[in-house]
């Protein structure tokens, strides 16, 4: 029954090129662990799923199931005991502004314009013609001469609502006398104009315009196409299972030579011990009676050999 | 944003194999204890909260012509020069490269080299609908006969969707069960058969009847299939623009609409009011008190 309500929550199928992923590490929680973020390759670790409905539509290769993805991490990287806190975000392009400006025909229409040819190569394709729509900018702050120069501007961003191929021309104002740069639409030019919300001023104050950007300054350009994430993955030595091993698992002391050994479910072996006493050495008195585990593995006290002995 | 926990025990992929080397009991292969994996695999649902800018505004713009592409950017590189602003690729002459495209890329970006023939889909597929019976567009001025087997009603010569020209005809083809009639469909002998290629075939079925509701009353009418082949995007549906957003526009997802049909009811007096009480004022003491809402006499 149609209720005139809809969802807004889609699972995302967003390329690993379009992602960043990062990590830190402490070993425990009483500790920094490392100072800066490490970067992952999202190609090599984020890994998509295939949709199982795709041969209702006749799809022979891969089609992304919306939302669910895998993250393989790298045992060499994630292998220590500790706390991994890993951060998947949508990646951010860095470039700067040329120039601000308004539309040649529409003078009310202001924006940005970026240079097509300064943006890195691997994400060029995202500045054609309304590829940057609904990306977000965050600015970088533009006064050069303070000591918080190039600190992106806190609490501060605008959302790209169009972005077209476009040339600058010196127009004639309303003043004859006077001339000024606009931008109109060409798909010949290497610089595109991106026009951001929120740019109009309030009609109380109508010469007050929001602050979009400045030449010159640096800018960081994200997409929207995922919501970020934060994973906390905690590895550990002891868990439910190997507890187990202990309460549960088979075991074995050797009389002889006093190692005591405990064996997993499948009866490998899991810890040894030595067995001993520490007696006074004038007397003979037993002290202490000591478990202690052994550095290297008897193997000679492999369960199936020792029950077919 | 959610914070996701996940707990990996390191045990479960740890060697504990128990390979004994026969020459020293105490040693096995060397990897016991050693860890066995190279990944440890979490799943993770990444989702996307969704919004409607709403409508944007069609602009023009100067389409790409290699043969004409240069750009002069000597304006903007005097003004960028002027504050110290030049390390900007676009100065030295330079393009972007645009590498790696996807097929998806290549068919949803309006990449600045395609034009509108790139955007045609014309599917040409046949369409087949129910519908209601259109023969009475075909009914002629006579009593007797109103409906007359092969007779154009409609005569018309038209360009279609790919700019041929068709000599279209509106006319019945067949009044026995079911009646066949077509409109602005080429004569050949294709007219009014499956084959048609151009046009619209209409198929009554006077013998079965669907019902409809008209106003809270349930009709029978006579079962109307129409058939025609699909024109998809074309020349006739389809233009590239540039697309810009003015603010005002965010969020409204469909065009404003002028309403010319408005009555505003003021009343009766209400705009004359204070100024009809002038006519009850007899004295200047009363003058100074009516004031008329906007003046006010001063004392000298």
């Amino acid at each position: 029954m149609a209720t005139g309500t809809y969802g807004i929550v889609r699972g995302a199928d967003v390329s690993p090129d379009d992602v960043e992923i990062f990590y830190h590490y402490t070993p425990s929680r009483d500790a920094i662990g490392d100072q800066t973020l490490k970067k992952l390759i999202p190609s090599q670790v984020l890994v998509r799923t295939d949709n199982p409905n795709k041969g209702q539509s006749g799809v022979a290769g891969f089609e992304v199931f919306g939302g669910l993805y895998t993250l393989k991490l790298p045992a060499a990287t994630f292998g220590l005991k500790g706390f991994y806190t890993i951060i998947i975000k949508p990646v951010e392009i860095r470039t700067k502004i040329v120039d601000v400006g308004v539309l040649s025909a529409f003078p009310d229409i202001k924006g940005l314009v970026f240079d097509l040819a300064s943006v890195p190569p691997a994400f060029t394709s995202r500045f054609e013609n309304d590829g940057l729509v609904g990306y977000r900018i965050e600015y970088l702050n533009a006064d050069v001469s303070s000591a918080n120069s190039n600190v992106k501007l806190n609490n501060f961003f605008r959302v790209i609502t169009s972005n077209n191929r476009a040339e600058p021309v010196n127009q004639n104002l309303t003043n004859t006398n006077q001339k000024a740069i606009r931008y109109r639409f060409n798909d010949n030019s290497t610089l595109t104009f991106c026009t951001v919300s929120p740019a109009s001023a309030s009609n109380v104050k109508p010469n007050a315009l929001p602050y979009i950007g400045q030449p010159n300054q640096q800018v960081i350009i994200t997409n929207t196409f995922f919501n970020p994430i934060m994973l906390e993955v905690e590895m550990v030595d002891h868990d439910i299972e190997t507890l187990a091993f202990a309460l549960y698992g088979n075991q074995s002391k050797s009389l002889d030579d006093g190692i005591y050994t405990i064996y997993n479910f499948s009866n490998q072996i899991y810890k040894q011990y030595n067995l001993y006493e520490i007696k006074d050495r004038f007397t003979g008195k037993p002290l202490f009676e000591v478990r202690e585990e052994r550095v290297g593995i008897d193997f000679t006290k492999n369960f199936n050999n020792i029950r077919t002995i | 944003m959610e914070l996701i926990k996940r707990q990996i025990s390191l045990e479960k992929s740890r060697n504990r194999s128990d390979i004994i080397n026969d020459l020293d009991p105490n040693k096995n292969n060397g990897n016991w204890g050693k860890l066995t994996a190279t990944t440890f695999n979490v799943r993770v649902f990444l989702t996307q909260n969704i919004d409607d800018m709403g409508i944007f505004t069609d602009m023009e713009y100067i389409k790409q012509n290699v043969s004409t592409s240069n750009v002069d950017y000597t304006i903007l590189i005097d003004k960028l020069k002027s504050i110290s602003a030049t390390d900007f690729k676009f100065i030295e002459g330079k393009v972007p490269v645009i590498t790696n495209l996807t097929s998806t890329e290549q068919k949803t970006l309006r990449l600045t080299g395609k034009s509108e023939i790139d955007y045609f889909s014309f599917g040409e597929l046949p369409v087949t609908g129910l519908t209601d019976s259109k023969i009475e567009d075909l009914r002629t001025y006579s009593n007797t006969d109103p409906f007359k087997v092969d007779f154009a009603i409609s005569v018309e010569l038209y360009k279609n969707y790919k700019d041929l020209l068709i000599a279209g005809v509106d006319k019945i083809t067949s009044l026995l069960e079911p009646r066949v009639y077509v409109f602005d469909a080429p004569i050949n002998n294709d007219l009014g058969t499956n084959k048609q290629i151009h046009g619209l075939r209409y198929i009554e079925y006077t013998g079965q009847s669907r019902q409809k509701i008209v106003n809270g009353v349930r009709i029978a009418f006579p079962t109307t299939i129409v058939n025609y082949i699909g024109q998809g995007w074309n020349q006739t549906n389809t233009s590239l623009s540039a697309l810009t957003k003015e603010d005002y526009l965010f969020g409204i997802v469909s065009r404003p609409e002028v309403e010319s049909d408005i009555f505003i009811d003021r009343g009766i007096t209400k705009v004359m009011d204070l100024h009809l009480r002038l006519s009850e004022i007899g004295n200047m003491g009363e003058l100074m008190n009516h004031g008329n809402g906007f003046y006010k006499i001063n004392k000298q």
